[in-house]
């Protein structure tokens, strides 16, 4: 479940005035099969946004840069999104099943989107 | 020439129907204007297109409409879709979709508890409009007749809106623009000349049942305080009061006796020093054994307050109409009427509806009119014993099928006065027993309120993306470990997408 149900109860808790809202994404190498409140099973890194985007109506994309020297070495298998730092809620968790291989040679952006209907 | 419709339903068109029927009425029919269209379902067509709550829109013409040309056209009715049946048989699959007009609105909300007192009809009913009404506007037309009071408990309002049109000889409709128009009965010509070349056929109905020249009405009852006194002579026991008692206080000298009720028990209970009895009006001092003497003495006072319960009653009668059609009572008991002057009216605009036998015309017309429900039209029909007669147009009935559209046979309209039905008198009983469920509401009552919403806001994750760049050994300005290498807009290699994925 992409939204976790910590998101979802976020998102009413700050349209009730909530002051905690996502402003990080993470990136692991862990596996889980539903997600953790709290963040990803095995974090390899934790950033603030690089660009959040609404100039779409009714959609929120949230953006996350890592550069080729941070990703080296490392097999990315999950992501997230989460309001602070580690003990905070996430939001948002992804796994990806296959872990892909980062070796140097290439940066990694992560963009979720999520769109109210 | 022939007659032409075009529907739109949630403003797409719509106009393969096979058959369908639009009437439109006014509040004296005790309905709505309504709807119903039947079409050929093959292959469930139509079955996802047209569902409950779809706004029905109805035009007539004579010429083809298309979209463009709506305008050329009469817009018979605005309605909502309120029933769909869909019929299987064979190969032949039937929808139909029924419904009312936005008459619908008045006949789903009531007025909440209020009195109006000493305002103009329009006002009232301007009044209703701003505070309840949704959906359907109120045209303000200057009736000009001054309600002295009236009350208003939880009753619909469609039937407040006719008990206003009752007291003031009105009509009240909706009309296909979603405008209510409240008016004096024969106000606004249709135009229509009906005689013998344009009715094929014609139905006159006259009868003495609903007449009504003797009128009762009575309305609530009010506990008012009264005193009397009585000198006593020392002999007589007994006092005859004015009215039945309510709550009564008797004191003797000044002093307060202690009352009992009449043959209440067998034996007077020691104490007791007068009696009460009700439907006689009687004060009974009591003596004897166990009451002992409690007979005031010559020239003492008494003195009797009590509650006197004064009802309103107005009572009229058109001795004409006796004379002509024998003498027709009609009782009116509606505990909602508070105000004698409201019996009054009501009592009044009784007798002009009734005192004479109503008349009642159902016409098939040839040819193509455009009619309204509410407007008039002239009658020339001298065989049938009308001659060139006003009559209010009560309901018109457009059926529309291929052939009658062609022939021109589309039209029945009925006149002048409606000739109750069982479902008036089904109405009539429903509306009664709501009045005496809700005679004890009052606008005074303390109301604890509460509003309840609720909403959905669906998050829907549209997906995410993971991006890899070839770098090769550099790095890109910006990031948080360049150590010189390249800016992020002269790189050559673009973005790639390794994976996405997320939920649609």
């Amino acid at each position: 479940m992409p939204i976790t149900e910590v998101g979802q109860s976020g998102v009413c808790i700050l349209l009730a005035g909530g002051a905690s809202y996502p402003g990080y994404m993470a990136i692991g190498s862990g596996s889980g099969v539903t997600a953790n409140a709290t963040g990803l099973y095995a974090e390899l890194s934790r950033k603030i946004f690089t660009d959040t985007d609404t100039t779409t109506l009714r959609k929120i994309t949230w953006v996350g840069d890592w550069n080729s020297f941070e990703m080296s070495g490392l097999e990315l298998t999950e992501f997230g999104i989460l309001t602070g730092s580690p003990g905070s809620e996430m939001w948002h968790y992804e796994n990806l099943g296959n872990p892909i291989t980062f070796d140097g040679t290439n940066e990694l952006r992560i963009e979720i989107t999520w769109e109210v209907i | 020439m022939a007659y032409y419709t075009f529907v739109k339903i949630n403003d797409i068109e719509y106009n393969e129907y096979v058959t369908g029927d639009v009437v439109s009425s006014i509040g004296e029919n005790n309905t709505s204007s309504n709807f119903t269209l039947h079409y050929e379902n093959n292959n469930g067509r139509y079955t996802d297109l047209f569902d409950i709550g779809d706004e029905v829109q109805v035009w007539i013409h004579n010429a083809v409409l298309t979209s463009g040309t709506l305008a050329n056209g009469t817009k018979l009715l605005t309605g909502i879709v309120e029933k769909r049946v869909i019929k299987g048989k064979g190969n032949k699959d039937i929808i139909t979709i029924t419904g009312r007009d936005y008459t619908a609105r008045l006949q789903d909300i009531t007025v909440q508890p209020e009195v109006y007192t000493s305002q103009l009809v329009e006002d009232i009913i301007e009044d209703i409009f701003n505070k309840y009404v949704e959906d359907v506007t109120y045209d303000k037309t200057a009736i000009g007749v001054t309600i002295t009071r009236i009350t208003f408990k939880h009753s619909t309002i469609f039937d407040s809106l006719k008990r206003l049109a009752n007291l003031v000889n009105a009509t009240f409709w909706v009309d296909a623009d979603r405008v209510t128009h409240f008016v004096f009965k024969n106000t606004t010509d249709s135009g229509l000349l009906i005689n013998n070349t344009n009715s094929l056929d014609v139905n006159w109905t006259k009868t003495r049942k609903e007449l009504a020249n003797q009128v009762w009405v009575y309305g609530d009852r009010y506990l008012d305080g009264y005193t009397q006194t009585f000198t006593a002579d020392g002999i007589g026991s007994v006092f005859l009061l004015d009215y039945k008692p309510h709550s009564t206080l008797i004191n003797v000298s000044g002093l307060l006796s202690k009352g009992g009720i009449a043959n209440f028990a067998q034996e007077v209970q020691s104490g007791t020093q007068h009696l009460i009895s009700f439907n006689d009006r009687h004060v009974i001092f009591v003596s004897g054994t166990n009451a002992g003497n409690n007979i005031p003495v010559s020239g003492v006072t008494i003195s009797a307050e009590y509650d006197r319960d004064l009802p309103i009653v107005k009572f009229g009668r058109d001795r004409s109409s006796i004379k002509a059609y024998g003498l027709k009572e009609q009782v009116i008991i509606d505990k909602d009427i508070k105000d004698p002057d409201e019996a009054e009216d009501l009592m009044k605009s009784q007798l002009a509806e009734q005192s004479n036998p109503k008349l009642e015309g159902n016409v098939n017309l040839d040819g193509i009119y455009y009619l309204v429900a509410g407007n008039f039209c002239t009658v020339n029909k001298p065989n049938d014993g009308v001659t060139n007669q006003q009559y209010n147009i009560l309901e018109v009935n457009y059926s529309f099928d291929k052939e009658a559209l062609l022939r021109e046979e589309v039209i029945k309209v009925k006149l002048n006065k409606r000739i109750r039905q069982l479902t008036d008198e089904l109405k009539d009983i429903i509306t009664g027993l709501k009045g005496l469920r809700g005679s004890d509401i009052d606008e005074t009552d303390l109301i604890t309120r509460f509003e309840f919403d609720e909403d959905q806001l669906q998050l829907q994750n549209d997906g995410w993306f993971v991006k890899q760049r070839f770098t090769g050994s550099e790095t890109l300005w910006g990031m948080s470990t360049w150590s010189g290498g390249l800016w992020d807009g002269s790189y050559d290699y673009a973005r790639t997408t390794t994976i996405s994925g997320g939920e649609f």
